[in-house]
């Protein structure tokens, strides 16, 4: 008996190394990046499940399946608002089978001390999505029609109108940056995540509240909510009756990228292989209805370079505001 | 009434009947392994409703979530280790009930009223749901703060002998969940610069730790000396209906509509779920008993007040997310997640827009509850099984699950670690006589509290005046004065006896 189980565990042993042996010979292999994917991928989405990062993510790996002829699969690793996630693939082996799907929140921890690193310790691939929709919504039952109304009470009563978002969170900075452009005051209060903001609004404990338009949509369609300002260039396709900030004369343009990374030190030709699947993707009509049908949201992307870029002028941008968003 | 129709076509055809009975099957297997949990059966089937419609994928995720609370009562009457935190309460009287040989009526007693209290939240559910969805709308910073803090001192009902030891064990659990980022300002907290502390103590692993792997370290412990063991046998073939007379069945239609009220009360509440409305039910009941002694001793009555609570939060728990789009659990975080992905965005419109998936809920609710009736009960033989199994087999498997479980609530092993530390901090909690029950929900309602604190000064701009003003936070706060000072006599009473 005990001699089986010895030679049992010698074969066991045995077989794990020739597997190991064998990965390593892989991993050697002069043509391992021409070849990838050779198995399956998995993108790091640094929230939980049922999230709009989520989302994007999920809908994105729906389609690259077929593209790249591999599973895509996604692993929810939260914590530390998105940094858990993030430094998981940070610290993964840059072979082009781990890889992070993130937004401009890992610039904005990086200015507000979560982490000490961000776009820079990793390899950024490209920007699967904007998200151009943020809006300011009111409850219908208040008095405001317009941007320029709140901004005036706002005027009347320094610090007293209740403006909800997550401290040094994105919602907050808009919030700062639309104080700046209009010359007010804003009590900024917290009020959770998207859907509490969106009851404290139902039950008018907050004045104002912003978030991506499809976290308010019901809202808005079911007539409890106005959204007086959409904080883009121009106005939405999707629903253009809401009108921009700027053409209110508040010039606050506001928006998210949802991009895609690898572990510093992947293979550019693995980055551009899947830099050019995703343009695929954003290009695929489907694609565009599933988005704009969860979110409200139009296909948008941007190449390797453009999205190094745009992280290194955002970052720029946070940088600048720093004192803002901290509140000094 | 055309709409309930509709809700009947979205589940009663072949393969959402199908999906609801693997779904229910598969719950009550995670709900009675401890460890694992309803959370985690959703959790781990999410990834498989992407493939399906929306209304197959709620039907499921429905069952799943009902087998998932109810299985829980499995292991917490036959081993003392609650399969779920829904099922704490359960242990209490259920386990006695087995010491005395008694575990099959308790087991009974657990399903039948499992099975009544999602029953009941169903029909509160389906026609107060938009009435009630009112009142919780109204709930800001202000009441949250004092219905934390009445939660907090209701705990002190549930302590054990010593209110002291309670109300420690409460603040111990309020210390820990402050390590980690501060839910306001994403200030690192008792972190020592190491970044997985960052993410704070996950609940999961927590409880895991604090119930299971604890539970464990005093088996190996026992092992040394061993304690006669007392095999278990579910043998339904022995048991007349349920296993429990209809006299003892009238004696708890009290117990019965109280609990369930309860538990879908404060299953309605967001963001308090199943693993509180059990332990409030519990001690509510006790003290309103006319034998409280006998609680704990092994009473059917402690049994109802836990199992129809907890069965009672689902219904609740949905309310708030179906009206208001605001998940009343993280179980109904779940189903958020899964509506979402299926592009429905659950609020007041969805009883327009997705009358189908709405009213789909409503009918599978019910018919997941008897469901798990059936299955349940005949197949107890089968899920006992698992726990039938020599303890020093059967602990070092759990013990497994244990990790791996908790290893799959967020893919870190931070949180294998957070199961061990927990575990250790259990035993020794096990060792000094201190009850864990008020340090989970210590560690659960401390955030809340402290959360809602800051963000009321943050509306009131630093007075704490709107705090007794506000005339639901008001109540709140005079029934915490009123339970201490309740809670206090009784424990001189008791010292001076």
């Amino acid at each position: 008996m005990k001699k089986f189980v010895v030679s049992f565990v010698a074969l066991f042993m045995g077989l794990s190394m020739a597997f190991a042996n064998g990965q390593q010979e892989e991993k050697t292999s002069a043509n391992v990046a021409t070849d990838w994917p050779t198995k399956s991928i998995q993108i790091v989405v640094p929230f939980n499940a049922g999230g709009d990062t989520d989302f994007h993510a999920r809908t994105y790996a729906k389609y690259l399946k077929d593209i790249l002829g591999q599973p895509v699969s996604i692993l929810n690793v939260a914590g530390a608002n998105g940094s858990a996630g993030t430094i998981q693939v940070r610290d993964a082996n840059p072979d082009g089978y781990t890889a992070l799907f993130f937004h401009d929140s890992m610039l904005m921890n990086k200015v507000v001390g979560v982490t000490d690193f961000a776009q820079e310790a990793l390899d950024p691939c490209c920007i699967g999505v904007f998200d151009h929709t943020y809006i300011l919504a009111v409850n219908s039952k208040s008095p405001y029609k317009t941007l320029g109304d709140l901004i005036a009470a706002a005027k009347a009563n320094p610090g007293q109108l209740k403006y909800a978002s997550s401290i040094g969170g994105y919602t907050y900075y808009l919030g700062c940056l639309l104080e700046k452009a209009a010359g007010v005051s804003f009590n900024k209060v917290d009020a959770g995540g998207g859907s509490a903001r969106n009851a404290a609004l139902l039950a008018e404990k907050i004045d104002t509240n912003v978030n991506p338009y499809g976290v308010m949509k019901p809202y808005i369609d079911s007539g409890d909510f106005r959204a007086l300002a959409v904080f883009s260039e121009k106005r939405s396709q999707l629903f253009p009756d809401v009108p921009t900030a700027k053409e209110q004369g508040y010039d606050v343009i506001g928006s998210r990228a949802y991009f895609l990374a690898f572990p510093k030190g992947t293979d550019p030709i693995i980055i551009k292989k899947m830099a050019d699947a995703m343009k695929q993707v954003s290009e695929n009509p489907n694609y565009a209805s599933d988005i704009e049908k969860a979110y409200c949201v139009e296909p948008g992307y941007a190449g390797t370079q453009a999205t190094i870029k745009y992280l290194n002028d955002t970052l720029a941008a946070f940088e600048a505001d720093k004192n803002l968003i901290l509140g000094k | 009434m055309g709409n309930f129709i509709i809700g009947l076509h979205t589940v009663m055809n072949a393969p959402a009947l199908l999906l609801m009975i693997m779904g229910v099957v598969i719950g009550i297997i995670f709900g009675a392994i401890p460890g694992l949990s309803a959370t985690m059966a959703i959790a781990l089937f999410l990834p498989v409703t992407y493939g399906l419609s929306a209304q197959l994928s709620v039907v499921l995720l429905i069952a799943l979530y009902v087998g998932g609370i109810s299985g829980g009562l499995i292991s917490a009457i036959l081993t003392h280790i609650p399969g779920t935190p829904s099922s704490i309460a359960t242990c209490f009287d259920g386990w006695p009930l087995t010491k005395k040989g008694l575990g099959s009526k308790a087991l009974g007693v657990g399903i039948v009223f499992s099975f009544l209290g999602t029953v009941f939240s169903g029909i509160v559910l389906m026609f107060l749901s938009p009435v009630l969805a009112k009142v919780a709308i109204k709930f800001g910073a202000y009441e949250y703060f004092a219905l934390g803090v009445f939660s907090l001192t209701m705990i002190s009902g549930l302590s054990g002998k010593s209110v002291i030891k309670g109300v420690a064990s409460a603040l111990f659990g309020c210390i820990f969940a402050t390590v980690g980022m501060d839910q306001i300002s994403a200030v690192p907290r008792f972190t020592y610069g190491i970044q997985s502390l960052k993410m704070g103590f996950n609940i999961l692993p927590v409880m895991i730790g604090m119930f299971a792997v604890s539970e464990i370290l005093k088996a190996a412990e026992q092992s040394r000396h061993p304690v006669k063991s007392l095999p278990v046998h579910v043998n339904i073939k022995d048991i007349k209906g349920f296993g429990f007379s209809l006299k003892e069945f009238r004696s708890q239609i009290k117990n019965f509509f109280y609990a369930s009220s309860i538990g879908t009360g404060i299953g309605i509440l967001p963001g308090i779920g199943g693993g509180i409305a059990n332990v409030i039910a519990y001690s509510a009941i006790k003290n309103k008993s006319k034998y409280p002694e006998k609680f704990g001793t092994g009473i059917i009555d402690g049994v109802v007040a836990s199992e129809a609570s907890n069965n009672a939060a689902i219904g609740g728990a949905l309310v708030p997310l179906l009206t208001l789009g605001i998940p009343g659990d993280t179980v109904t975080a779940m189903l958020l997640g899964g509506l979402t992905l299926h592009g429905i965005s659950p609020g007041p419109l969805m009883f327009t827009q997705n009358v189908d998936v709405v009213y789909g809920i409503f009918v599978a609710l019910i018919v997941a509850a008897i469901l798990m009736l059936i299955v349940e009960f005949y197949g107890l033989r089968i899920f006992s099984q698992v726990l039938n199994v020599p303890k020093n087999v059967l602990l070092p498997a759990i013990f497994i699950f244990c990790v791996v479980g908790a290893y799959g609530v967020n893919n870190q092993l931070f949180d294998v670690v957070s199961v061990l530390i927990f575990g250790a901090l259990g035993y020794v909690f096990y060792k000094l006589e201190i009850p864990s029950a008020p340090f989970i929900l210590g560690f659960i309602i401390g955030p809340i509290v402290e959360v809602n604190l800051r963000r009321g000064l943050m509306f009131s701009q630093g007075s704490y005046v709107p705090f007794v003003t506000s005339p639901i936070a008001a109540i709140f706060l005079i029934a915490s004065v009123g339970s201490l000072v309740f809670a206090i006599t009784k424990n001189l009473k008791t010292k001076r006896n």
